[in-house]
């Protein structure tokens, strides 16, 4: 009996192509996209859970309340806390402090700039990090003792095994004593290299013993069965013992579980990815709801279809077929068919995740042994597919009085308009829902690729020169480089605008006697760092290469900063900045330069003030002529190389560096895009299923109206007029959906560029010329046909 | 057999009820031949309908071996017609997606025959029709006479005690309407079985033992056939 059914299940498929096409392509397209996200959405879910204790491994974060009052959610505490959490709270297993810092790491004569992260020695047994030579065993139990990541050893010794050398941190010998396996995909923390925090001292490092001064992540293991509430609770004793009394108030230390840092952290001072959860929940909405339309055609054509298979059914229940067998015959044919679906839709996505994995940098794949998640949600969208979508027409179909059907009676669904009805306006609803999204999110991005940062971004080619180097030596690079015909411009700055946020310290600006003072974004540039990337200054002057008191004592700031500290007329004022234990340092206010956007578009231009300390200079900026840039890039890294103990430099150009700065932007507006083509595609293939039956079963209609002189697009406007309703419906419903999500996502920028009406009237008009096109082939073929051919046959 | 007792069948309309049958009385006994005929409209479909279960009488009694049909419930009815009736119909009514060999199979899957025997039986009655060499071309590759023998060998194949046949011969040219009706002759003498065919031609129903006239939705004549 079943080899009845799916013979003729396979014959009715290969027989209708047209038919089968449309409904496996919508199938699978949905279904594909559903299992892309459930892909994204569990490798995003799941990250960070590959440490044999990620449910017992907390970030020890604080909410602290500032003196205006608002309250600021830090990832980073004070280096104390952490072990005097473990001596006062027994639940408290273990506590890992991570402390990253920069430096540069020299082996022989390979010099290159690197972050080191100090760690606790406990942390192997807090986190789960397989090794690739040594072990986790007392690797960091001695002061100066250093573990690299893979990555960092390839980079110093190639495939050597490096256990036992030293290598120089600033300076500082360090024994290597294991490296990391291959970093796990999904570790949202990076690092470069793990040095024993004991290597660290109060000269290295002055806050180790500051109770008072949030500096670096805490990460806590909790034993088993131990309840992170119960813990928090005791958090303000913990205070008011250990900080002051008065400090309970300001600080309100909590625990956030790793597993949920990914996803639910914004947090001060965060270095790890994360992701807003909010775009999971609207992509799996997106996907969810591409299905369902897949689904939704899937039953429309599927009715239309069974009323064409009306006589088979007929002669099915007069030869003895019950109901029920019907109702499985139908079911079958639609769980075979999804099954014929979601092998193209495991081809898509496998098709699909290397095209994501290079745009957002993931490594998400379908490794279908070990992934039961998945299969299971490969079995589940087959079955639920198949059955749900299966289940209407079956039983519509098995409902099939057999004197009727037998006798040649038109079978029409009566009453169910309002079924095929809502599934156009459903489907031309998320259609133009996803063409405005994607259309606003590139409206934004556009904004952001041609807003004026207030500085010049253009040919401007960044490298390193590491190490502290005299002016002289400075002069000579700056000299050497000249000598290339289309540099135009060279400066030295610590940090590049657009690039990175700068540095923080504390700074007491005049009149401001706040015991802990601001801490400000500070930047040290040379003088000719404001020329060249043409930042516009306002009052004052710029540093002066020929004063050489601008090193020491003078400041330029940004209105930002004027603002913030209250002046009308910065120029002359002064600001200290207190570093650590070094005696304060007084600076005068020479210039103010117009606000710029040294951070991303997301932050409103924060205070900013800049240095010329020529200690501190790192980076080269070099602006090039708009000349043929491949051979000119390669002259400029060999003199930087020739200074560099002829090691490559790391070397990139700003413009691309500040693009990819919006790489989750980037991501969003690609899946849009493609979401929003496949959507429109299958919201058509739809639209064309069923218009084509419209058309056959309207044929007589149209015959009639012919013979009684009805004109070809007067029949066209009738056939397409009630689609093209359903499809301005659709408009009304998904263009304020669209109007709203779109507000709530440019809320994330501090600057942003609201969709124009246009956007909308284009969406609404590309809509109707896209179902305009559909129809048009069947309504314009059905109204030409001679009408002694429909009404002959009745 | 088959007793019919005042059935009426109409369909209502605003201010009137329109009567397709009324007050129809019918024996037929087991082993019979008749034929119904009448003119278009005369009812003579539905009343057939009604004798096969496929539609019900809005009044009146129907026994079907002294089983009263009218209160059966759909799934007895449909025990009944997979082992009591055999249809054949005008339009032949195959499925055009099976081979002929998988057409006449099919009522034998719906009542559970198992595989080895089920492939005897269609061997069986294939090669009665004469029609072995056909059993694996789809019904639009055969003629209206050979798709008819289908028609007939489907509805032969569950040995059923009762045929019903609603103008098996109207869309076919004499010769062979005349080859249908000698095999149905051949099983209501042979076989004993039953058989009630509606018809408009009168040479189509002298190979039957009775005739039975509708009109207006009544029965006008009921006599044996002069032969």
């Amino acid at each position: 009996m079943l080899k009845n059914y799916f013979k003729i299940a396979f014959r009715n498929l290969s027989k209708q192509k047209g038919y089968t096409f449309i409904n496996t392509a919508g199938l699978a397209i949905g279904m594909g996209i559903c299992l892309f996200l459930v892909l994204l959405i569990q490798y995003a879910v799941t990250m960070d859970k590959h440490h044999e204790n990620s449910d017992r491994i907390y970030l020890l974060a604080d909410a602290i309340t500032q003196q205006n009052g608002s309250v600021l959610d830090v990832g980073i505490s004070p280096a104390p806390w952490g072990n005097q959490l473990k001596q006062e709270f027994p639940e408290i297993e273990k506590s890992v402090r991570l402390l990253d810092n920069g430096g540069n790491v020299r082996y022989g004569k390979k010099i290159l700039r690197q972050g080191i992260t100090y760690v606790d020695e406990g942390i192997f047994e807090v986190f789960t990090y397989p090794f690739k030579y040594g072990t986790a065993e007392g690797a960091l139990s001695r002061p100066n003792s250093i573990v690299l990541t893979e990555d960092m050893s390839i980079r110093y010794f190639a495939d050597e095994n490096p256990i036992g050398k030293f290598l120089l941190v600033d300076d500082e010998p360090f024994e290597i004593t294991g490296v990391l396996a291959k970093r796990h995909p999904q570790n949202s923390f990076y690092y470069n290299a793990l040095a024993s925090f004991s290597s660290l001292d109060e000269n290295d490092y002055p806050e180790i013993n500051n109770w008072r001064s949030h500096n670096l992540f805490t990460y806590i293991l909790l034993r088993e069965g131990a309840n992170p509430e119960s813990i928090e609770a005791g958090f303000s004793d913990f205070v008011a013992k250990n900080v002051g009394e008065d400090y309970v108030k300001r600080y309100r230390p909590y625990l956030v579980d790793l597993e949920d840092l990914f996803l639910h952290s914004d947090l001060y001072g965060q270095r790890w990815d994360s992701l807003e959860i909010s775009y999971i929940y609207i992509f799996a909405a997106i996907g969810l709801l591409i299905l369902f339309i897949a689904c939704i055609n899937f039953i429309n054509l599927a009715t239309a279809q069974g009323m064409k298979r009306a006589r088979e059914i007929g002669v099915r229940k007069v030869l003895g077929a019950y109901k029920k067998q019907l109702v499985f015959q139908f079911v079958a044919e639609a769980l075979l068919l999804s099954t014929l679906a979601v092998i193209i839709a495991i081809v898509l996505v496998e098709l699909a995740l290397p095209w994501f994995n290079d745009i957002a940098d993931w490594s998400v794949t379908a490794n279908y042994l070990s992934n039961p998640f998945y299969l299971f949600s490969i079995a589940a969208i087959v079955v639920l597919v198949g059955t749900l979508a299966g289940a209407y027409p079956a039983f519509f179909m098995s409902a099939f009085r057999p004197v009727k059907v037998l006798k040649g009676d038109q079978v029409t669904e009566n009453g169910k308009s309002w079924m095929k009805n809502s599934l156009v306006v459903t489907q031309f609803s998320v259609a133009i829902f996803l063409i405005i999204s994607s259309a606003s999110v590139e409206n934004q991005l556009t904004y952001i690729k041609e807003k004026d940062l207030g500085f010049q971004q253009s040919d401007m080619y960044v490298s390193t020169i590491p190490g502290s180097r005299s002016i002289q030596e400075m002069e000579t690079i700056r000299g050497e480089l000249f000598k290339i015909p289309g540099v135009a411009e060279v400066s030295y700055s610590s940090n590049i605008p657009g690039e990175e946020a700068g540095r923080r310290t504390q700074f007491y600006p005049e009149g401001n006697l706040q015991e802990d003072g601001l801490r400000i974004n500070n930047y040290s540039v040379d003088p000719y760092f404001l020329t060249q990337f043409e930042i516009e200054l306002i009052q004052g002057r710029d540093f002066s290469i020929n004063l050489a008191s601008d090193t020491v004592s003078s400041i330029i700031i940004n209105e930002a900063a004027a603002r913030k500290f209250g002046w009308e007329q910065p120029i002359g004022k002064t600001i200290t900045q207190r570093f650590n234990d070094e005696a304060p340092r007084k600076y005068e206010v020479v210039g103010v330069v117009k606000d710029f956007h040294f951070e991303t578009l997301h932050t409103t231009i924060q205070p900013l003030v800049l240095f010329s300390d020529p200690g501190r200079f790192f980076d080269i900026s070099i602006k090039l002529r708009n000349a043929e840039i491949a051979p000119l890039t390669e002259q400029i890294d060999e003199v930087i190389k020739a200074f560099n103990n002829g090691i490559p430099a790391w070397h990139y150009f700003l413009e691309e560096d500040i693009a990819d700065e919006y790489t989750t932007e980037v991501v969003i507006a690609e899946m849009l895009r493609y979401f929003t083509y496949l959507t429109l595609f299958i919201a058509c293939l739809g639209l064309l299923g069923l218009v084509s039956f419209t058309v056959i079963n309207r044929k007589k209609e149209i015959g009639i109206r012919k013979v009684l002189g009805a004109s070809i697009t007067g029949l066209v406007q009738v056939l397409s007029f009630h689609f093209i309703k359903l499809v301005f419906v659709g408009f009304l419903v998904g263009a304020p959906l669209a109007y709203f999500l779109i507000n709530e996502w440019l809320k994330s920028f501090a600057y942003s560029n609201a969709p124009g009406i246009s956007i909308f009237v284009g969406a609404g008009i590309l809509t109707v010329l896209i179902a305009f096109l559909t129809i048009g082939y069947q309504t314009v073929k059905a109204a030409l046909a001679n009408p002694v051919e429909s009404l002959k046959n009745e | 057999m088959i007793k019919l007792r005042d059935i009426d069948r109409y369909i209502d309309k605003k201010l009137q009820r329109n009567f397709i049958l009324k007050g129809i009385d019918l024996d037929i006994e087991e082993g019979d031949f008749a034929s119904i005929m009448g003119p278009s409209g005369a009812g003579k479909s539905t009343l057939l309908n009604i004798i096969g279960f496929l539609d019900d009488a809005d009044e009146g009694e129907y026994y079907f071996f002294d089983e009263p049909v009218h209160n059966l419930s759909e799934k007895q009815k449909s025990e009944y017609h997979k082992s009591y009736i055999g249809f054949v119909f005008q339009a032949y009514h195959l499925i055009d997606e099976l081979t002929v060999y998988e057409n006449i199979e099919m009522p034998l899957l719906y009542r559970k025959v198992k595989g080895a025997q089920r492939k005897s039986m269609v061997a069986d009655i294939l090669d009665r029709f004469s029609m072995v060499a056909k059993k694996d071309l789809f019904p639009n590759q055969l003629s209206g006479g050979q798709q008819q023998l289908v028609g007939v060998a489907r509805a032969l194949i569950g040995s059923p005690k009762l045929i019903l046949a609603d103008e098996p011969t109207g869309n076919l040219h004499s010769d062979q309407s005349r080859e249908i009706m000698e095999i149905f002759q051949r099983l209501n003498e042979e076989d004993g079985v039953t058989i009630i065919q509606v018809t408009h031609s009168d040479e189509m129903a002298s190979y039957g033992k009775r005739i039975i006239n509708l009109q207006d939705g009544a029965i006008t004549k009921n006599n044996p056939c002069e032969k």
